[in-house]
């Protein structure tokens, strides 16, 4: 996201990362409480967000900005509200852990590290919009999880952040992207 | 009323031929003279065939040989069932090769006429040869005449019937086989009642018709009190069976008791765990129902709070929060026109503290989300409401998968349960059905028993009223039998106890009785009653018993035509005190003018001694068999010892003779 703000394709983007956290998590992705697909593009993209951004914008909460949208005052109130929801609590937790994590990576390497996630890459170019995350894709993401889990364990960091495992994560996709597998 | 008897013209053995009889090695055909005296004995060592040769003499006569065990029940009935034991008899004595070849042929009066016959020894109902001829030599049946075996000896059947003045044939093989001879079978007519009711039957004046028919209806009356004590047998046992079935059944019962007992527990556990199977359905409904219903609370929950979320967002559609509005505020920037500073922001608020458009100054109808309530406080509501009921769903699932569980473990008990029942109420079929009303209960065998019991009762009554109505027709027969007797007893009592008590030396007599269906005559020595062959000993009874048959000859042979008896080796059965007394019975038998045709074993018998002192050359002829076949080792060593015997016999009968020549008794 923009220093003031985040694009479209970014909350798109962030949301699908805070999902792949969940799942990283041992949660199931039903639990996120909405779907993604993967566009020809390559990109991640939920409906519901769509919809949630044009009411919000509609709304005044959500302002559009140069680059991006950016939160009104009014917006930063609700979300004030929203955080202390029991119901947003769960998503809050992986959406502040995809937020630590972009923090620690370069905001342009998340993009493009995404871009490298099993699913979207497998995807890419593509005619058509696939689901993102149902059993098959669940199967090409898990092994990179697995791999992840055991190199912290060989750490003796189990019970590392999960921001650091979500950075951890970007940056192995970005170098997998360098060198071509 | 009986038809007056003057007796019968039985048959008198004189002179027998035997041809290719192989019994006897030496002389297998051989020809003995009976005719020389009117005692003939046949002297021998055991087993060289003496029974054999009497056996011979009667088959020749009759075409039977007398068996051994055979039950007697008339004389008819006799005849047919020993015919075919003739053949059995011989061929253990005549080798294979001379079956054939074996014959016999008799010569023998029967009253003024004289038959010679001739039998193959296997052909019982045929004869060979005949020729028969009457007083005056005149032939009435030649030989050669064309017919085959058996209209030959159907000839001669007629003819001897005739003859001897009986009307059935088989009353002359009763008479040849039980009274005219006293053999090895040593049937004794004191002791067997259907003997002894036969003999007085043709004996004591009867004719045919009525013996035939007193007979016949002793055995009915016999067959149906038989009939009746099988039916009362059938009683007995079928009630014992019962009480052994009622006393077991107490046990079956008791058994059937604690079988119905756990059958009745499986099935209560079975209700039971119906019942908690129910029981767990119902919870699984329910909290299938609740889950439901929760779930359902739940959809209108974030209904609402969608809803709710909705009028906040449309709560803040208000122009002041249009996002170009927004922006101009935020930035003091007017996004529309570039203008910049706070104459921005004071411009914008004025109208909107007015209630105007900003842009176009018209008037704002403010929509407001909720009545009473914040939109935001009516979100967190909702969502303390989502979260609680999220909650209790979880709940509801962790008890739906309890209940669900339960139910499954109860469903599988019931099934474990019914399992057991069906295989005890397989095993136990039988002890569950007889505790039952139904058919195969144990009162229902009862009933069947019972009736089974009663039905036997009323054959048993059945017959026996037709046994006492069969009585009633036999009894004027038997009376008229008692009758007879009663007209010939001054005579045969008297020839009975003269010749018995030679040879007892006892006082003794015989009397008619009528015994329910049967007459018989009751010996009493000593003024007590003899019934049962124990009675007297082996000795006394035989002798007593051949006394009998001495006196019934006596009574039953015609005028002038005297019988023969044929009696085999009975000072074998001799205590050594009554050997003389027994041939001093003999002896008299004979001197009466009767016939004897006997065998004897060849040793220091007194019978034969006495016999043949009292009786002389003239009176005895004796012919010595041990010429005749072949003796043993024991035999021959005891040669000598044979010798002497003959020659002490035949020193008594020329003692006998010269007696004789001081007073000569007359032939009969």
């Amino acid at each position: 996201m923009s220093g003031n703000g985040a694009t479209v394709a970014e909350i798109h983007n962030f949301s699908y990362f805070s999902c792949l956290l969940s799942v990283y998590d041992g949660r199931s992705a039903a639990d996120w409480g909405y779907d993604f697909y993967a566009t020809p593009t390559g990109s991640p993209y939920a409906r519901i967000l769509d919809a949630a951004i044009r009411d919000l914008s509609a709304a005044g909460f959500l302002l559009p900005g140069l680059e991006a949208l950016a939160l009104s005052t009014s917006g930063e109130a609700v979300l004030g509200e929203l955080e202390r929801h029991a119901l947003a609590a769960e998503r809050m937790r992986y959406l502040d852990a995809a937020a630590g994590a972009a923090a620690l990576v370069p905001l342009p390497t998340v993009t493009r590290a995404l871009a490298q996630e099993p699913q979207l890459r497998r995807v890419f170019g593509a005619p058509t919009k696939r689901d993102l995350l149902d059993e098959a894709g669940y199967q090409l993401v898990r092994p990179h999880f697995q791999v992840l889990a055991e190199a912290f364990e060989e750490q003796g960091m189990a019970d590392a952040d999960l921001a650091l495992s979500g950075a951890i994560w970007l940056m192995a996709l970005t170098k997998s992207e360098e060198e071509g597998e | 009323m009986a038809k007056a008897r003057q007796g019968f013209d039985l048959p008198r053995p004189e002179r027998v031929r035997l041809d290719a009889f192989s019994l006897f090695e030496r002389e297998p055909t051989i020809e003995v003279d009976f005719t020389q005296a009117p005692v003939f004995c046949l002297v021998g060592a055991n087993g060289l065939g003496k029974s054999t040769f009497l056996a011979a003499i009667a088959y020749a006569i009759t075409g039977a040989v007398g068996q051994p065990d055979r039950k007697f029940r008339n004389a008819s009935d006799y005849y047919k069932q020993t015919r075919a034991y003739a053949a059995s008899y011989f061929r253990g004595r005549i080798k294979a090769e001379d079956e054939q070849a074996a014959q016999i042929t008799l010569e023998m009066t029967v009253g003024d006429h004289f038959y010679r016959l001739t039998r193959g020894m296997f052909e019982p109902d045929g004869l060979r040869a005949l020729e028969i001829f009457d007083s005056a030599d005149n032939p009435l049946v030649e030989d050669g005449e064309e017919m085959d075996d058996e209209e030959r000896h159907g000839l001669y059947k007629r003819h001897l019937l005739k003859d001897t003045g009986l009307e059935e044939f088989s009353q002359l093989v009763f008479l040849q086989l039980f009274i005219l001879s006293f053999d090895e079978r040593r049937a004794l007519l004191f002791w067997t009642s259907e003997l002894m009711e036969e003999a007085l039957r043709i004996a004591f004046g009867l004719d045919s018709e009525r013996a035939r028919e007193i007979a016949k209806l002793a055995a009915r009356v016999e067959a149906l009190e038989s009939n009746a004590r099988n039916d009362q047998w059938e009683a007995t046992r079928t009630r014992k069976h019962l009480a052994s079935l009622l006393s077991a059944g107490e046990e079956i019962l008791a058994e059937a008791d604690d079988t119905v007992a756990e059958q009745e527990r499986l099935q209560e556990q079975r209700d039971e765990a119906l019942e908690d199977l129910e029981a767990a359905a119902r919870a699984v409904s329910d909290a299938q129902l609740q889950l439901a219903e929760r779930t359902s609370a739940l959809r209108a929950l974030r209904s609402d709070y969608n809803l709710v979320w909705s009028e906040r967002l449309g709560a803040r559609g208000h122009p002041g929060s249009h996002p170009v509005v927004a922006r101009s505020l935020e930035d003091r920037h007017c996004m529309i026109c570039g203008t910049e500073g706070d104459r921005v922001v004071k411009a914008i608020e004025g109208r909107l503290e007015k209630d105007a458009c900003p842009l176009c100054d018209s008037e704002i109808k403010v929509k407001d989300g909720a009545v009473g309530e914040d939109p935001a406080d009516r979100l967190q509501r909702l969502d303390q409401e989502i979260v609680a009921t999220q909650t209790e769903i979880s709940s509801d699932e962790s008890m739906i998968e309890r209940v669900e569980r339960d139910h499954s473990d109860r469903r599988d008990h019931l099934a474990a349960i019914d399992k057991d029942l069906a295989e005890f109420e397989l095993k136990n079929e039988a002890a569950i059905a007889s505790k039952g009303d139904s058919a195969g209960g144990l009162k229902a065998v009862e009933a069947r028993f019972k009736t089974q019991i009663a039905e036997a009762q009323k054959k048993r009554d059945r017959h026996r009223k037709e046994r006492d109505a069969v009585r009633r027709k036999l009894k004027p027969l038997q009376d008229e039998l008692v009758n007879s007797y009663a007209a010939a007893e001054n005579d045969f009592v008297p020839a009975f106890t003269e010749l018995a008590r030679k040879f007892l030396g006892l006082e003794l007599t015989i009397e008619i009785e009528r015994k329910t269906d049967k007459v018989g005559l009751v010996l009493s020595v000593e003024g007590q009653n003899r019934r049962t062959e124990d009675a007297l000993s082996e000795s006394q009874r035989f002798f007593v018993d051949i006394a009998l048959r001495m006196a019934l000859i006596q009574q039953m042979s015609a005028n002038g035509a005297p019988g023969c008896l044929c009696v085999d080796t009975p000072e074998g059965s001799l205590d050594i005190a009554y050997e003389s007394k027994a041939g001093e019975m003999f002896a008299q038998f004979v001197d009466r003018g009767f016939e004897l045709l006997m065998t004897a074993n060849i040793n220091t018998s007194k019978l034969l001694q006495r016999l043949a002192s009292r009786r002389g050359k003239r009176g005895i002829a004796l012919e010595r068999m041990t010429e005749w076949t072949h003796l043993s080792d024991v035999q021959i060593a005891e040669e000598e010892a044979f010798e002497e015997a003959w020659r002490e016999i035949l020193a008594s009968q020329a003692e006998g003779s010269r007696a004789r020549t001081k007073g000569s008794k007359k032939k009969k």
